[in-house]
């Protein structure tokens, strides 16, 4: 019989897997966050449809039972994703500031330009 | 615009075998939030330099900054938010290497700083001394240091441990009236503009190292600084004095 966990978790992998999909169709999602949640959608639908297959994390882990092992592993994922995330906001935190000197530096020079034409009008 | 400068006393003006030479001058006032002083600053300066160009670099100010700079008969760039003070002197840079400027110099708007002073700071970069001129509090006998202890130790650490490093004497590296010449400007906008963003509390600690490792001379002269007639400093906060011994380890691991 199929443990509940089980269930759940391809649940989930199909919702996952069929977000990822919708919005990869509705051009909502770029290219590597699709791949990246099409990997985690299906590594989770795969280790729930196959719970033989966590032995490895067993083994790994040196937990007691599948769940602990799933716990363990997607902490140390978890905190993974926050250091990406991080990283992301600092390198979009630095494109920010460097739009907005660009853009004053830009609105300058405009001014500079409108100034110059009404001079020689 | 243009700074008239006796030929006697500097050996550039000597090599080039003129009487006087003229020079495009920008002075640079980074400034957030500052309406109670800025014009003030800006008039000061004006009445005592005509010719040069005063540049307020507006930090996303929400108050009357703007308006009371213009007033005064500064031009203004804003800042299309608050960037935080680095920024608004990369702006700075950017303007007036776009415009050629033979010398900026960056004075606070908070009146802190006296403008009389800044020939102090021009006359070395003019004579080819120095590549940057550093306005000093600590130089000067008898000074009236008004910072705070904590400040001030943050300031002796990063000093002392930048003088270590780069064999540089510096003993105000966070001070906020400096000049540059032309030079200095294209060889540090560059590698601002490649880099990631520098937070203000570490950006005069990484200009002093960059400035080092690029070959800039660096001069520290000495001048005087007024407390501050109102508000409190903005780049002080008890968040950025706990994290800027690991902002300082972090930018002494990128820069050595």
């Amino acid at each position: 019989m199929i443990e509940r966990y089980s269930l759940i978790g391809i649940m989930v992998s199909i919702i996952i897997l069929f977000m990822d999909f919708y919005l990869l169709r509705k051009r909502k999602i770029q290219g590597r966050a699709f791949v990246l949640w099409f990997l985690i959608g299906g590594v989770l639908g795969l280790f729930s449809g196959a719970p033989i297959l966590l032995e490895a994390f067993y083994i790994l882990f040196g937990t007691q039972d599948a769940l602990a092992s799933i716990l363990a592993a997607g902490f140390l994922f978890f905190l993974l994703a926050i250091f990406y995330l991080q990283y992301k906001i600092s390198e979009l935190h630095s494109l920010l500031m460097k739009l907005a000197m660009e853009s004053s530096v830009a609105k300058h020079l405009r001014e500079q330009n409108e100034r110059k034409t009404k001079q020689i009008k | 615009m243009e700074y008239e400068h006796s030929s006697k006393n500097a050996s550039r003006d000597a090599q080039k075998g003129s009487e006087t030479m003229t020079y495009k001058v920008m002075v640079m006032i980074p400034a957030y939030n500052e309406e109670r002083t800025v014009g003030d600053v800006v008039k000061s300066i004006k009445a005592l330099y005509p010719d040069f160009s005063i540049i307020v670099i507006n930090d996303g100010s929400d108050d009357w900054t703007i308006e009371n700079a213009k007033e005064a008969g500064a031009e203004v760039v804003s800042l299309p938010f608050h960037c935080g003070g680095s920024l608004a002197v990369q702006t700075g840079y950017w303007i007036a290497a776009l415009h050629g400027f033979d010398y900026v110099i960056k004075i606070d708007a908070d009146g802190q700083h006296r403008p009389e002073e800044i020939p102090k700071l021009l006359n070395p970069l003019i004579a080819g001394e120095a590549d940057i001129a550093v306005g000093s509090r600590y130089l000067k006998p008898n000074n009236n240091n008004h910072d705070s202890s904590v400040r001030d130790s943050g300031r002796v650490f990063s000093s002392t441990l930048v003088s270590l490093l780069r064999k540089t004497d510096v003993t105000d590296i966070t001070s906020g009236m400096r000049a540059w010449s032309q030079k200095a400007i294209q060889t540090l906008l560059p590698v601002y503009q490649e880099k990631a963003f520098i937070e203000d509390s570490v950006f005069w600690v990484v200009e002093t190292l960059l400035a080092s490792k690029k070959g800039l001379k660096l001069k520290e002269v000495p001048i005087e600084v007024f407390p501050r007639k109102y508000g409190e400093s903005k780049s002080f906060s008890l968040s950025k004095m706990l994290t800027y011994p690991i902002r300082l380890i972090r930018i002494l691991i990128e820069e050595v």
